[in-house]
């Protein structure tokens, strides 16, 4: 077991009337569980707002949970002192949406790829070594040895997003998070990205947790599938059952509108409520009842 | 992936911008030259400040004569002077027949050290003793006051920039971290802003200066006045700050540095605050004459810089009586340098801005 997620749960307030005095809440993770094993490629898919950046992001602890733990090798990172998080964040890196804000405008190539080193100054302790590695990775992910000088706002956004799984994969992370890693990029770069991150899963041992709305690039990239619908998990199972045999209404719609541009009737309304948990309908196929 | 194309960060754009532009290049230039005589004051100024000549008080600007009593043209030179006092008790200066004080370019004059290493008593220029050169007239113990504002240049036009530093160095780190933590923080921090914003800035300026001991000397005073003065200045741009970092925050290169393991700190140094410099940059320019400004508003009321060093604030008590300036209009130059260089300030800060515009944009409200 890689990571495990255990009952995340996240609400953000808001504050509204004259002096504040209503808070309306919006749960945006609502008692979440999640296993990732090694190699086992997990996508987690479902539309705008239903808190999968958001789970990602508690997953890093870039975001606190308000409660939970998250499970990495077996280590409670949400508890405790930091060199734990340290730790995990070393093992555990990010993709992130948008390559066009992902890299800070004002650096350098360099100084981005410096930056992902951050944690792994002890082991990279020489400039020089840290450089073959940057060299190494930029051989990976096919980028030239020659743009160390250049700036973000030079590259096309395939080479930006190039640029950030680079920086991503220095440290030899064995988790990468990829938040909707594709989507602002134009279909053929997105297969070249897709393409490649099947290739650098394989040379580095890698485990994708891959956040999208797309689901054929999900179906291409990964073996299990979680579909999120209003904070909750509401369906997990393999990415061939969930596109053969979708059982929650939230799928269907969500195959229907993807995959065939259809809208599905009478699913308009998914209720929710507390006691609902994710059941195992056979073949590790579960269902939330 | 052109390779022949020189990477060209943003800030060399907007500089080029700045380059076309002929009021912006004008006043930096105006600002270039007083600052460079401020640095030189020694050498550039004909006496020092404190060179007293009780006989020439409020001598007007001395009257250089080209050609001698023979009519024939001459090195130029000027007379000594002696005087008189008419029907209303003011003195009336007449040229001494017989004396000539030539003119000469690297004079011999008062002792000092160029730039606190050499030693020479070299000025730029001047006229043979006893005679004495005023090409701004005299204020009220004889001293040359073009002399005693270039003096005066050293104070007043670094005060804005030793101001400026420290309130910035405040504003921005404080901003900074209180819009990158918010909540209780930002909440602390911008209520202790709005304390200081509260009270009108004048009242807070005498209020401070008011807590300084009698007994410094004319240097702590100086640096008092600077500490004072960046007391007040912080608070606004803090709040700047913060809310340009509260967008910044949520930027995913922030978040990447963050993923990656880089301190929070180091976040909001490398990755936040960079990102306001364009803003900065503006507003510091904008800000410097309120500084020269206060300083000036110390010195005049006589709280700031005491005679005889000279700042041009308090050169311009001189000026406080009306019949001071109807006689002697001359002892208003340093009011007229004042204004000339918050004229430049802001048209310099204005002209940035306009050049800055596509990236301030870009950076606080685009992606």
């Amino acid at each position: 077991m890689l990571l495990e997620i255990k009952n995340i749960k996240k609400s953000f307030y808001q504050k509204t009337g004259v002096f504040g005095e209503n808070r309306s809440c919006v749960k945006a993770v609502d008692n979440v569980d999640l296993v990732i094993n090694q190699g086992e490629n997990i996508g987690l898919v479902g539309e705008s707002g239903c808190g999968k950046t958001t789970l990602a992001r508690i997953v890093l602890r870039l975001l606190k949970s308000d409660s939970g733990s998250i499970l990495f090798n077996g280590v409670d990172i949400t508890k405790g002192s930091s060199a734990k998080l340290k730790h995990a964040r070393r093992n555990m890196q990010m993709v992130f949406q948008d390559p066009y804000s992902s890299l800070d405008p004002r650096f350098t190539i360099e100084n981005i790829m410096e930056e992902g080193f951050t944690l792994g100054k002890g082991e990279w302790c020489s400039k020089s070594t840290r450089r073959e590695r940057i060299f190494e990775t930029f051989a990976a992910v096919n980028l030239n040895r020659d743009i160390l000088e250049r700036y973000p706002h030079e590259f096309s956004g395939g080479e930006r997003q190039r640029i950030a799984i680079a920086r991503s994969l220095v440290l030899n992370p064995k988790l990468l998070i990829l938040d909707e890693a594709v989507s602002s990029l134009d279909v053929i770069i997105q297969k070249q990205i897709v393409d490649l991150l099947a290739d650098l899963r394989k040379r580095y041992d890698l485990t994708y947790l891959f956040i999208s709305h797309n689901l054929k690039v999900v179906q291409k990239i990964c073996q299990k599938i979680a579909v999120m619908y209003k904070g909750k998990i509401v369906e997990l199972a393999s990415a061939d059952d969930i596109f053969k045999d979708p059982l929650h209404p939230y799928t269907k719609e969500l195959l229907a509108a993807s995959v065939e541009y259809r809208s599905v009737k009478g699913s308009a309304k998914i209720e929710f409520n507390d006691e609902m948990r994710l059941v195992d309908m056979g073949r590790n196929h579960f269902l939330l009842k | 992936m052109n390779k022949q194309f020189k990477s060209k960060s943003q800030f060399a754009l907007a500089l080029s911008e700045f380059k076309r532009s002929r009021r912006g290049i004008v006043c930096l230039a105006i600002l270039g030259i007083l600052y460079f005589g401020a640095i030189f004051a020694d050498f550039i100024a004909p006496y020092t400040y404190d060179s007293e000549a009780r006989d020439y008080s409020y001598a007007s600007l001395s009257k250089v004569h080209f050609v001698d009593e023979n009519g024939r043209f001459s090195w130029p030179f000027v007379r000594e002077l002696s005087f008189n006092f008419d029907e209303y008790h003011k003195r009336t200066y007449v040229e001494k027949d017989n004396t000539k004080c030539y003119f000469h370019l690297f004079n011999k004059g008062d002792a000092y050290k160029l730039l606190g290493l050499l030693k020479t008593d070299r000025h730029l220029f001047g006229v043979d003793s006893p005679g004495r050169l005023y090409i701004m007239g005299a204020d009220v113990r004889g001293r040359d006051i073009f002399s005693r504002l270039i003096y005066g240049a050293r104070i007043s036009l670094s005060i804005g920039l030793i101001g400026v530093s420290i309130s910035f160095t405040l504003g921005l780190l404080i901003g900074g971290v209180a819009g990158y933590y918010g909540g209780k923080i930002d909440n602390i921090i911008m209520r202790l802003c709005e304390m200081f914003m509260m009270v009108p800035g004048f009242y807070l300026m005498l209020a401070l200066r008011s807590a300084v001991p009698d007994s410094f000397n004319s240097f702590q005073v100086y640096l008092a006045i600077v500490v004072i003065l960046s007391f007040i200045g912080w608070a606004s741009l803090a709040r700047i700050i913060r809310g340009m970092s509260i967008t910044l925050r949520e930027r995913e290169y922030v978040l990447a540095a963050k993923a990656a393991g880089v301190s929070d700190l180091k976040i909001i140094i490398r990755h936040i605050l960079p990102h306001t410099v364009s803003y900065s940059i503006v507003a510091i320019m904008l800000s410097i004459p309120g500084y020269i400004l206060g300083e000036a508003a110390l010195s005049l009321i006589g709280l700031g810089i005491q005679d005889p060093i000279a700042s041009w604030g308090n050169m311009l008590s001189d000026a406080m009586a009306i019949a001071h300036i109807q006689m002697h209009p001359w002892i208003l130059m340093p009011g007229f340098m004042i204004f000339l260089t918050v004229i430049c300030f802001n048209v310099v800060g204005d002209t940035l801005r306009d050049c800055l515009d596509p990236l301030l944009r870009g950076e606080v409200d685009g992606a």
